[in-house]
């Protein structure tokens, strides 16, 4: 593909405005020197204005009474919603909930890609690239459209799913009712659906390993194990961080429109996470100070985790070059 | 394939074509491939098959794979009850100007995080990095109070502005620019070409497949948005997509009702793997094009 981008961009780009451009830059060594501020201004003003003032805003609601109704007075409440937060039961649930979330979603789409896409070497060409296209789809249907055919296939009394357990002999209830069933239920839904952006971030990661390092190594007589674990894994390590990295803090924001639709975090929150929780706080509950407290809480920690992870990462990770 | 006529020599039972090893290949490759495909497509096909039944042939105690009698009436269902057309122009605008915004913002991020030299570079990057781990729950109760503010309530503007301030992309690409050889920009650095160029005409057209990987990524999760649009919009004529499906679910008891809600999906799903199916292309050819060169 960029092979022939390459060569035919060159004699396209207009000469006189890159000579014109190099010669402006070079009489104003000043405009020069912003030329990269200009590259990152945008983003950051944006970062500031949708993440960082909405997280301050978040720190100064957390310590007020208010019922989200703008005619309403914020009353100063100090950390009176800290301490209520603490002291619910649901919070510790969700908590728990969370963390088991996270290590399901590290087996499906952190470990289990990583088989496929190492199964999958020895499929070549377009039966691969079909394959992993067709385990990617998944991965891009809306959270509304797959609680839809899941909330179906499961569906007691007509069902597909509950149906072929019925012929089976385990005749099966209502799973997102099931206090036992919930979570698992909504582990299956967003687990198929990450599957694939992990086979295709692993498959793109591999697809980026020179193969003259394995060809090198067999060459001088190592074996396929080996050239796997001693070549392949280490060179694949930022994808793998990466996924790592995308896993632990995404899937708590992938599992809550899940939650949303199929169990409402129910029943008697054994389904329930951390944001859906704040999610109900806010708009359910409409207590902005509640929300405001855990949504604080949550980011330190979720930093705390991510910061830990990154410095490590940095030091697993290994790159060829 | 020829080993199938031509037994495998016994005295080299691990060359390409031998017996031996096609059946390692099959067993190791195609089979557990093929059955997880198997596994994460079944539900998406049933869910087709399934848009085109009859409210009988849906809710019966029997399992019929195929439709005995296909019929449209869940498509003309899904697409009248609801103004389908409307919320499809609504999430056509709110994706392609949010994603576009996103996309080149992250690519020129990206660029000059690895690239160029500038003071304050790490502070920056944290700055990214941090908005990476600020959930997008964390801010929705805020954004909500600023966006309904300045009347930002049931418009398409309400939906778009507060996605923008993401950095998912920009990390993503970062990763990836580490990973380019810093030899590609030193010969384009001695023909004099300036950031812009060397980013456009050398840097992307390398990058194309992870630029690819991003802009699919990006527009995906804006086609697909589902809590923002459902909090800041509660009038039909500003729904997304998404959120409009929600209202054909109300109907769903019997056995129409699910035959709707699966045209409705399949109608939602489709624009979204027509994009897949074109920007595949390119990470495709991105993929091979690693494997053979490097």
């Amino acid at each position: 593909m960029f092979v022939e981008v390459l060569p035919g961009g060159g004699p396209a780009a207009s000469p006189v405005q890159a000579v014109a451009g190099r010669a402006a830059a070079a009489r104003h060594p000043l405009a020069r020197r912003l030329v990269p501020y200009l590259y990152i201004l945008p983003a950051v003003v944006l970062l500031v204005l949708w993440t960082y003032w909405p997280l301050l805003q978040n720190v100064g609601l957390s310590f007020q009474d208010w019922n989200l109704i703008p005619t309403r007075p914020r009353v100063f409440v100090g950390t009176e919603k800290y301490a209520k937060v603490l002291s619910l039961p649901e919070l510790r649930q969700a908590l728990m909930n969370t963390v088991v979330y996270i290590g399901a979603f590290l087996l499906i789409s952190v470990a289990l890609p990583l088989v496929f896409a190492l199964l999958s070497r020895s499929v070549q060409g377009r039966a691969r690239t079909f394959y992993q296209a067709l385990i990617f789809v998944p991965f891009l249907v809306t959270p509304v459209a797959s609680s839809a055919v899941w909330r179906w296939l499961f569906a007691p009394d007509s069902g597909t799913i509950p149906a072929i357990a019925a012929a089976l002999g385990h005749p099966m209830g209502d799973v997102f009712r099931d206090p036992d069933g919930s979570m698992t239920s909504v582990i299956v839904i967003v687990g198929w659906q990450m599957l694939g952006f992990g086979v295709l971030v692993i498959a793109a990661g591999l697809a980026g390993i020179n193969p003259d390092y394995a060809a090198a190594a067999a060459l001088d007589g190592a074996r396929r194990r080996q050239i796997l674990w001693r070549i392949t894994v280490p060179l694949l390590s930022p994808s793998l961080v990466f996924l790592s990295l995308m896993t632990i803090l995404l899937s708590a924001q992938w599992t809550y429109p899940i939650i949303d639709l199929v169990t409402q975090g129910g029943p008697g929150n054994s389904s329930t996470n951390i944001y859906y929780l704040l999610y109900q706080f806010g708009f359910r509950n409409f207590d902005a100070g509640l929300s405001a407290a855990a949504g604080v809480l949550f980011f330190v920690g979720f930093g705390l985790v991510a910061l830990l992870f990154v410095e490590l990462s940095e030091r697993l990770s290994f790159h060829d070059n | 394939m020829s080993t199938a006529v031509t037994p495998a020599p016994v005295a080299a039972p691990d060359t390409a074509f031998s017996r031996k090893n096609l059946l390692a290949t099959l067993s190791a490759g195609y089979v557990p491939l093929v059955l997880a495909t198997l596994v994460v497509v079944l539900p998406l096909l049933w869910m087709v098959l399934n848009s085109f039944k009859q409210p009988s042939e849906i809710v019966t105690t029997q399992l019929q794979f195929l439709p005995q009698a296909p019929t449209l009436d869940n498509y003309q269902a899904a697409m009248t009850t609801v103004p389908f057309g409307r919320f499809f122009a609504n999430s056509l605008i709110v994706t392609a100007v949010g994603s576009t915004v996103k996309v080149v913002l992250a690519i020129l991020t990206a660029y000059a995080l690895v690239f160029v030299d500038f003071p304050f570079k790490n502070v920056v990057f944290v700055l990214i990095l941090v908005a990476l781990m600020v959930p997008a729950q964390v801010s929705i109760l805020p954004n909500y109070i600023l966006i309904a503010g300045m009347g930002g309530k049931n418009t398409l503007w309400g939906i778009i502005l507060p996605g923008l301030g993401t950095a998912f992309g920009t990390f993503l690409l970062r990763q990836h620019f580490l990973t380019l050889p810093k030899s590609i920009l030193e010969a384009a650095e001695l023909d004099g070409a300036g950031h812009w160029r060397r980013l456009w005409r050398v840097v992307a057209p390398v990058s194309l497949p992870s630029i690819a990987t991003v802009a699919l990524v990006t527009v995906v999760s804006e086609w697909n948005d589902y809590i923002w649009p459902l909090i800041i919009t509660d009038k039909p004529e500003s729904m997304t997509l998404p959120v409009g499906l929600t209202l054909l679910q109300n109907t769903e008891s019997n056995g129409a009702g699910w035959g709707i809600l699966m045209a409705g999906s399949v109608l939602v799903i489709l624009p979204i793997l027509v994009v897949f199916a074109m920007l595949q292309r390119y990470i495709v050819a991105g993929l091979t094009q690693g494997s053979v060169t490097g």
